[in-house]
């Protein structure tokens, strides 16, 4: 028989050692301030993936020759008109305020989504810049929370650039099944033994070895550990969640992410990103606009009102938004009629975090085709986000060699009839 | 750190079908997963901690689990 190496091992934890990271939370956990500061404000961002047709959401135009069949309804603010297939949010508009006029110039979706998420063009200055969710993880996140301050649910997301690891979003594929890897595979007691374990053959190591990787390496098992056996953790198990509450949000992987959205903002984090990805409707736009639609109305509408009924609505900002609207034309190539990228006019949403509700930011012309008043570019979007939750949009970062970056560029001019 | 390929079961069961002497077994768990051999103090605390426990595959279990997650065997090469 061949002695055991120590290369067996290092094949066998090759799905340990790396796996961990692959799992999601390995890198988050890494390294995270130690410095208090208080509580701020939330963020959940639900993203729909592939640019949504802001013509047949919030921002109709029926009876038109390009307006398409959906109807326009009553929502509880009686100025404001959306589609027919969002219902029950129509009946909490008083709590929302739609951006009619978002206007950011990006066509492609993978440019696109960089820019909104982060704020700066892809490629521009040689840097990887950091997205909305770990400049608020950075900014605003409690650094004491055992739970990571970003989490991004059913989409990697975009990273925490040159702020670093410590600022990674924790990735959860699939809502149902939590975090992978959460629960020890002994018992409690075990488990408790071999963290003793560990902790001795660490300290004896770390007399001799003083290198930073090392104490990172000691941290992040720390924070692991402390992730595993914390409370707050046991937000990611939906199933603990009541049967009617949980059926509120609808039923599907969507639904289910953001009522983890819900719980993890219930725990203290700061930043959560739902997906919902489907949005890219060159061919059969109508119904897959009914049929996405109807996802998004129970479970904004039920998340809503769980935050309300809680007393987080104030304090927890949510945000509807893809990458770009859709032309305003209606395209005949296909066998069902289709919408295309379209940047130049398009809505999203923002509700709560302590916003004046029932209000509607711009305006586009006749055919939803340009602004006609009040443009939102992506830099002043970002900087109204900003300032939603209590972040300086312009105070400077530094990157690791030391170059200040501004949160959000130059130029912005945040919408002010928000806050 | 949780994985099911950590528990290194396959691994263990080589070394104790091989020999069931604690300090013999601690020897070659030590030399496979850092390569070197455990000094005087590691073998005693090991070995009291391993007799301490329900049995010897749980104990060693246990010692290797700790060493796969240790500072010396991610980053010591």
């Amino acid at each position: 028989m061949t002695p055991l190496s120590r290369r067996d091992l290092l094949k066998l934890s090759a799905a340990g050692i790396l796996g961990t990271s692959v799992s999601g939370w390995f890198n988050v956990l890494a390294s995270r301030a130690a410095e208090n500061r208080a509580r701020h404000k939330s963020c959940i961002l639900l993203w729909m993936d592939g640019g949504p047709s802001h013509k047949d959401t919030f921002d109709l135009r029926p009876g038109t020759a390009q307006g398409g069949p959906f109807q326009a309804i009553q929502t509880s603010v009686p100025a404001i008109r959306i589609s027919e297939h969002l219902p029950r949010l129509a009946g909490q508009m008083q709590h929302a305020a739609i951006i009619r006029s978002m206007s950011t110039g990006e066509g492609a979706h993978g440019r696109a989504k960089y820019y909104l998420h982060t704020g700066y063009k892809e490629g521009v200055g040689g840097l990887n810049y950091p997205s909305l969710g770990s400049i608020a993880a950075m900014e605003i996140g409690n650094p004491s929370n055992p739970l990571p301050n970003y989490v991004s649910i059913g989409n990697r997301s975009y990273g925490s650039g040159f702020l670093g690891p410590r600022h990674q979003p924790l990735n959860v594929v699939s809502p149902a099944r939590g975090v992978e890897n959460l629960r020890p595979l002994v018992d409690s007691q075990q488990f408790h033994n071999r963290v003793g374990l560990l902790e001795e053959l660490e300290q004896s190591f770390h007399r001799t070895h003083q290198a930073g990787t090392s104490l990172a390496h000691r941290t992040t098992y720390q924070r692991a550990v402390t992730l595993m056996q914390d409370r707050g953790a046991r937000a990611f198990d939906l199933s603990t969640e009541p049967a009617p509450a949980r059926a509120a949000y609808g039923n599907t992987v969507f639904s289910d992410g953001c009522l983890l959205a819900r719980r993890l903002v219930e725990t203290g984090v700061t930043f959560v990103e739902v997906t919902l990805a489907g949005w890219d409707t060159h061919q059969n736009n109508f119904n897959r606009v009914r049929t996405l639609s109807g996802q998004v109305d129970p479970a904004m509408s039920a998340l809503i009102n769980d935050l309300r009924q809680r007393g987080l609505l104030d304090t927890t900002l949510v945000i509807w938004m893809g990458e770009f609207g859709r032309t305003p034309r209606i395209n005949n190539r296909g066998a069902q009629p289709g919408r295309d990228h379209y940047p130049r006019a398009w809505s999203s949403v923002l509700a709560g975090g302590g916003i004046r509700g029932g209000q509607v930011i711009g305006r586009t012309d006749a055919e939803a085709a340009t602004v006609a008043e009040r443009p939102v570019t992506t830099l002043d979007f970002m900087a109204t986000v900003c300032r939603i939750l209590g972040i300086d949009h312009n105070k400077l970062n530094q990157t690791p060699i030391g170059r200040p970056v501004r949160i959000v560029d130059r130029g912005a001019n945040p919408i002010t009839q928000l806050v | 750190m949780n994985s099911p390929q950590l528990a290194g079961a396959a691994a263990l069961n080589r070394i104790l079908n091989e020999t069931k002497d604690p300090a013999q077994v601690l020897d070659k768990l030590f030399v496979a997963a850092l390569s070197r051999r455990p000094t005087a103090q590691e073998t005693q605390r090991y070995t009291q901690y391993v007799g301490q426990q329900a049995n010897l595959r749980t104990g060693f279990s246990d010692v290797l689990w700790a060493l796969l997650n240790s500072s010396e065997f991610g980053l010591n090469h």
